[in-house]
């Protein structure tokens, strides 16, 4: 007799979204899907905005990742208006994307998968929150907060909010920077170098009890996409695309990311609102590939930064080849944090971080244009066109997110047909199939954070609709 | 340590949902860094609890739901028992209080400032109500930066009290 499980909604994730896992007649995993059930619409109504609010316009889609928005919504409006920005503006701009991922990735790390990492999969659900982990080990929560705060106070030093900032415009940046600013976020640098090394340690002495989920985690071969450096080097703002197979050969390499749609196709579902990315030259759902830290540190020839470096090639020691299991994204996003804090003093090091040139003005001189850069969660396109009065007449965004859409649901399919067993559920089992995602980190909401608590409930039904097993947390 | 800490949170897009915010940006005009730390937020984040810590007193300012419209008042907090559950996506007072607790060890005086609002859709304004009873949210709150508790005979401290209410329009 087929069943269906549904998990409504996923917990511990930026966003709304439920996963329903069918099964066969003899209670084994058939399928899986991960539905995101809200609909952000802003393709839609930027159309008839005059092209130069877009940066701020687009900055709301998302209360976690704004920056990433705004840049990568700035960048197209510089090639609308098809000039060079200054050099000073690009590095400014480097900065704030890097204090953005560093923020994003604290809290992806330490709140919302720090409850399973520390306290275990299988803990006590009531326990699985913050508060757990305070109660365990304060000292590693007090270094996700300072960690979050390093990055989000950058953002509010140069942009004047945490969320949500301003700053970035099209040809640049408002404002130079101000040297005592340049010296409070350098003063900064020393403590979040150690709370992030101290965290690494203890990650890397943890993961040995987490062999299984390894091992199961949205663990197979697929692509991996992100944007490289001329050399090849870790690259969040500018950069070409790099595609690498799973057995780490180079599918392309130093392709413009204006060619994005030689390359990358959507398809849709009729059971979510997200589309599906895929490899056009393979097709869908073939062309499966995936984007973010675990992505870009598979990827990349080598960070750029001294500890970042080194910390990439004992990564690279934990397996023989390209790393392919989606549980590895956390300790990418560590790495990927200490880069930044690196990056970002470097930066700020550099003998033309103040110059007043950091604005090139322009009227419209094109009528399309594409930005991309490196979001938090993986590579973000942004691809507006314009008429004569310069109004936005198309707009397409494909969100970081969406990119892992193909391998977010091959991953709660492998967990599920893992850990399911079709006639009785478990906590460990339920709260596994969520911590996949949260692997991935996606950003579902778009716009803010969800508010209020997120109740979830776990059906067991036969296929008239009887319920076999309910497990419900408030 | 600082002196004092007032919290201002809400989303000033929502109407009378926004009065925190919208008393913090008017504090900030008036409080120089000696009398109080002033920060405006859209929602409480366990960040925070670093900054509250770190604090020898703290107000917190926030639209209600009640009636009548505009009313003003006042609580101080006490710890909570322990064993708060946490949603990530959603933290209160007193958890961020109690948060402040458990990773910094101190749970410093700590007041609320609230006011019963009347209107929550789309506007970037307050209600009559609210707009009218907000000089007497700034005053309360400078007052208690600086003084702590006001001198209220025979009331409850650790009640939500009334403090009044704007001029009616």
């Amino acid at each position: 007799m087929a069943q269906r499980i549904l998990i409504d909604p996923v917990t511990r994730l930026e966003g709304h979204a439920k996963i329903t896992i069918q099964l066969d007649d003899h209670g084994g995993v058939e399928a899986a899907h991960f539905h995101i059930t809200q609909l952000r619409g802003f393709e839609k109504f930027c159309e008839g905005r005059p092209f130069f609010e877009m940066p701020y316009l687009m900055s709301r889609i998302c209360g976690i990742c704004p920056v990433s928005h705004l840049l990568t919504s700035a960048k197209a409006c510089d090639a609308i208006l098809a000039v060079r920005i200054p050099e000073t503006a690009v590095k400014l701009r480097r900065v704030m994307n890097l204090a953005q991922v560093i923020q994003s990735h604290a809290l992806s790390f330490f709140y919302l998968s720090m409850p399973d990492l520390l306290l275990g999969m299988d803990a006590e659900p009531a326990r699985r929150n913050i508060f757990g982990v305070a109660e365990v080990d304060a000292s590693l929560a007090r270094d996700g907060i300072g960690l979050r705060q390093f990055g989000q106070r950058i953002v509010e030093l140069l942009g004047g909010k945490r969320i949500h900032p301003g700053w970035v415009v099209p040809g640049g940046v408002a404002d130079p920077l101000p040297p005592d600013v340049r010296d409070r976020i350098l003063a900064m640098v020393p403590d979040a170098l150690s709370r992030v090394e101290r965290t690494l340690e203890w990650f890397k002495r943890t993961i040995e009890q987490y062999r299984e989920e390894m091992r199961t985690f949205a663990n197979f071969p697929t692509m991996f996409m992100g944007l490289v450096g001329p050399d090849g080097q870790l690259e969040t703002y500018h950069g070409k695309l790099r595609i690498m197979d799973q057995v780490g050969d180079l599918v392309h390499d130093q392709l413009d990311p204006q060619r994005y749609r030689e390359i990358v196709d959507e398809a849709s579902e009729p059971w979510t609102y997200m589309k599906f990315p895929y490899y056009k030259p393979l097709g869908y759902p073939d062309g499966i590939y995936r984007v973010g830290p675990l992505a870009r540190l598979n990827i990349v020839s080598r960070c750029g930064t001294p500890r970042a470096d080194q910390e990439l090639a004992e990564f690279r020691e934990m397996e023989r080849g390209v790393i392919l299991s989606s549980f590895h994204y956390h300790h990418a996003r560590l790495i990927e944090i200490l880069h930044g804090i690196e990056r970002i003093e470097e930066l700020l090091n550099e003998p033309d971080i103040l110059s007043r040139d950091v604005r090139a003005v322009a009227g419209p001189n094109k009528a399309e244009g594409i930005g991309v850069a490196e979001a938090p969660r993986g590579t973000l396109i942004h691809h507006y066109r314009i008429n004569d009065e310069g109004l936005i007449t198309w707009a397409n965004l494909i969100i970081a997110t969406g990119h892992n859409n193909l391998a977010m649901n091959r991953g709660i399919l492998q967990v599920a047909r893992h850990y399911v067993d079709g006639s009785r559920l478990s906590d460990g089992m339920l709260n596994r199939v969520e911590a996949v995602i949260r692997a991935f980190d996606p950003c579902l909401s778009c716009s803010t954070h969800a508010l209020g608590q997120m109740p979830l409930l776990i059906r067991l039904k036969a296929h008239d609709g009887t319920i076999l097993d309910e497990r419900r947390r408030d | 340590m600082r002196s004092a800490l007032i919290i201002g949170f809400g989303n000033p897009l929502r109407g009378d949902d926004g009065l925190g915010w919208h008393a913090a940006q008017e504090l900030r005009k008036t409080l120089t860094g000696e009398d109080a730390e002033v920060i405006a937020c859209l929602q409480l984040m366990p960040e925070l609890a670093e900054a509250v810590a770190h604090s020898k007193r703290v107000i917190f300012i926030d639209a209600a739901v009640g009636e009548p419209a505009g009313e003003v008042k006042l609580a101080e907090l006490e710890p909570a028992p322990t064993g708060l559950q946490a949603c990530s996506h959603h933290f209160d007072v007193r958890r961020l209080m109690q948060y402040s607790m458990e990773l910094y060890g101190r749970f410093p005086q700590a007041f609320t400032v609230s006011v019963n609002g009347e209107a929550y859709g789309f506007a970037e304004r307050l209600s009559a109500p609210v707009q009218s009873a907000l000089p007497a949210v700034l005053r309360l709150a400078r007052n208690l930066a600086v003084h702590g508790w006001p001198d209220m005979a025979g009331v409850q401290r650790r009640d939500a009290v009334s403090v009044g209410r704007g001029p009616r329009s």
